[in-house]
């Protein structure tokens, strides 16, 4: 089956003489291609999923892959194909902006030239062509940010792992941000964690809730809206905690 | 990366302190083994920031969340381009220093294998500091990776147990005229630094080896013990004789005189400086051994002068000779003895002057006993060499036979005159 899927996948987190805390459990999902919204209280295991998806972490049981390659077997092709930007993003101390996100290129397989290339494309597309030139470490948080984005965006991959972008990115920032959405989930895909459902709009086309270690839903933005009680004022943020909290 | 590495706006400055440093140091001329093995000495305190600037580069990649990404490189491809900017930073002090050296020395071309053991050292180096990068704290790992090195090229080689500065990869006392680097010394110094290498790249996360932790010990245990082992036989200096057969013989008369071909060239002035003097003794009808040759003490025979020439310069070449006509004896060598070796130096003044030698060179190296010849137990010694001079033949023979003889048991003659 083609696509990014989790299968069986259970994860935790080993605790100093205190066992291991549970975050995923028997997981499996079949991630569409589109932009899906991820969304999950603190603590859900979003961050977890996300880093079990892009191998930074590794399934304690279950299989990660991504059409037909296996990310514990196959890990350098499938983390070829697969971009991550972390919640906690960091610069490289002394590298401009143009090198971070040509370094990351050049980290995912490019060559030199094509991670030159690439990185003037993808600063193009987060809006910091004018910042290329100085030091990224240097940048504001929300700027920050958004080179993590470009260094997501850098190597063209299939499957685009957000974690949290759009914090400390200010609203004109986040409106550029979902238009970005728009634009590379035309035909990839792409995964944006997120416990703020203020952020979910049009520009998501899926919506995954996931909450005490599994899928409590999985579908369609509209589909997902209809779990609001009637005469919401705020749909999304309804039908989120309607589905945590168990009712309908 | 490389551009704004810290190893960059390095390399100048170090290069420019190790040609300072190669230019002071003492090696002998136009000897291409013993000028690189002098230059390796710049690595005691310059691979100190070849570490170091690949500690920053590892801490910088570490504080960036570099190293613990997911990437499609692998570890070791990320690490080897970390610390290239290191690695030739390393390379061009090395380089730099070995050229100078062979320059300043006019000693010809560098000597590859010392080269290449230096090389690989810089590469371990490199390594270590890179691992100490990210292991540890900036401000732990850059001093540090500073002093380590420091401690490991300068400080181990003055131990008391001498086999040990073998294992560094710096050769800095070989070698005389007569002597090759040891090739045990390399292969120690070699296996050390493939040993340091293969441990770093398996602590970076680099390598990955079946069983690798027990691998990795395995792999350190066998390197010491395997480059302890080459070391354990090679002696104080990291030498061996040179082959007897590419010395230049030729006779001056009676005299065979033999020398490397680094001193028989054709602008060299160790051969005609040489043939005049045994001309000059012969004339004088002094008992002079009947071959000459640089080839080391150890490994001549019989009637042999062994010459220990390490400066292209008339003078040092008659100082050298004049050094090894009157040669300190073994009983000096006795804790017992309380010869003082007066006798020695006013024999060596002697043959210098009978040579040639010239006042100033003589004033440099006897000025002392020159200045204060009773506070030795000596005579003047320049009225000394005039007398001697102006007596006949047979009577200044007689003389230089009762003072070598004297000096040879170890005994202070009391009566320095000329019968």
């Amino acid at each position: 089956m083609r696509g990014l899927q989790f299968r069986e996948v259970s994860f935790g987190y080993k605790r100093n003489n205190q066992g291991e805390l549970v975050v995923l459990q028997r997981l499996t999902w079949h991630v569409p291609i589109g932009v899906t919204a991820l969304l999950g209280i603190n603590g859900a295991g979003k961050s977890t999923l996300l880093s079990l998806g892009a191998t930074a972490l590794m399934p304690r049981s279950g299989k990660v892959s991504l059409n037909e390659l296996d990310s514990r077997d196959q890990q350098t092709q499938f983390r070829a194909r697969v971009a991550w930007m972390p919640q906690q993003y960091r610069a490289v101390p002394g590298l401009t902006v143009r090198e971070q996100v040509a370094y990351s290129g050049w980290l995912k397989g490019m060559s030199r030239d094509d991670a030159w290339r690439g990185a003037s494309e993808a600063l193009a597309r987060v809006a910091l062509q004018d910042l290329a030139d100085q030091p990224a470490s240097e940048l504001s948080g929300g700027q920050q940010r958004r080179v993590g984005l470009a260094s997501a965006l850098v190597h063209d991959a299939e499957v685009l792992l957000l974690d949290e972008p759009t914090s400390g990115l200010d609203p004109e920032q986040r409106a550029m941000f979902r238009e970005l959405l728009v634009r590379i989930g035309a035909d990839r895909t792409v995964v944006v964690s997120t416990h703020d459902t203020g952020e979910i709009t049009t520009a998501y086309q899926h919506v995954v809730v996931l909450h005490a270690g599994n899928i409590a839903f999985d579908g369609a933005l509209q589909d997902f809206s209809a779990h609001a009680p009637a005469g919401s004022e705020r749909p999304i943020e309804s039908a989120f905690l309607a589905l945590i909290s168990g009712e309908k | 990366m490389l551009r704004i590495s810290p190893a960059v706006w390095l390399t100048l400055p170090t290069l420019i302190l190790s040609i300072l440093y190669v230019t002071k140091a003492i090696y002998p001329n136009n000897y291409g083994v013993a000028a690189t093995a002098g230059a390796t000495s710049s690595m005691a305190f310059l691979v100190g920031f070849v570490a170091a600037t690949a500690a920053w580069e590892a801490a910088r990649l570490r504080r960036g969340g570099i190293w613990d990404a997911p990437h499609t490189r692998s570890r070791l491809e990320i690490t080897i381009i970390a610390v290239t900017p290191s690695v030739l930073l390393g390379a061009v002090f090395l380089f730099g220093t070995v050229v100078a050296a062979s320059v300043y020395g006019q000693a010809g071309m560098p000597e590859i294998r010392i080269v290449a053991v230096g090389f690989v050292a810089i590469c371990a180096w490199s390594l270590l500091g890179f691992l100490a990068g990210l292991r540890l704290p900036m401000s732990v790992s850059l001093p540090s990776m500073l002093l380590a090195p420091f401690l490991w090229f300068a400080f181990v080689p003055a131990l008391p147990v001498e086999w040990l500065r073998h294992l560094s990869g710096m050769y800095r006392d070989c070698c005389r005229i007569g002597a090759d680097i040891a090739p045990a010394a390399l292969f120690a110094g070699l296996i050390m630094n493939v040993t340091f290498i293969v441990v770093a790249l398996y602590a970076i996360g680099a390598l990955r080896m079946r069983w690798s932790r027990t691998a990795a010990t395995a792999v350190l245990v066998a390197g010491v013990m395997i480059s302890s082992a080459f070391a354990s036989n090679v002696g104080p200096i990291p030498e061996v004789a040179r082959d007897r057969s590419a010395l230049k013989c030729s006779m001056v008369g009676a005299t065979e005189l033999c020398l490397w071909p680094e001193h028989d060239g054709p602008t060299s002035v160790f051969r005609p400086t040489l043939n005049a003097v045994i001309v000059a003794l012969t004339r004088e009808d002094l008992p002079i051994p009947s071959r000459w040759s640089e080839e080391l003490a150890g490994s001549s025979s019989g009637d042999t002068l062994s010459l220990d020439l390490w400066k292209s310069d008339p003078d040092a070449i008659r100082w050298s000779i004049a050094q090894g006509l009157a040669p300190w004896p073994a009983c000096s060598e006795s804790p017992d003895t309380s010869f003082s070796g007066s006798s020695i130096d006013v024999l060596r003044g002697w043959w210098f002057t009978a040579m040639g030698g010239s006042e100033a060179m003589l004033q440099e190296n006897l000025g002392w006993l020159i200045a204060e010849p009773s506070a030795f137990g000596v005579p003047p010694i320049k009225e000394l060499y005039s007398a001697v001079g102006a007596a006949s033949v047979a009577s200044r023979v007689a003389w230089l036979e009762r003072l070598t003889s004297s000096a040879a048991e170890c005994q202070s003659p009391e009566n320095y005159s000329v019968q």
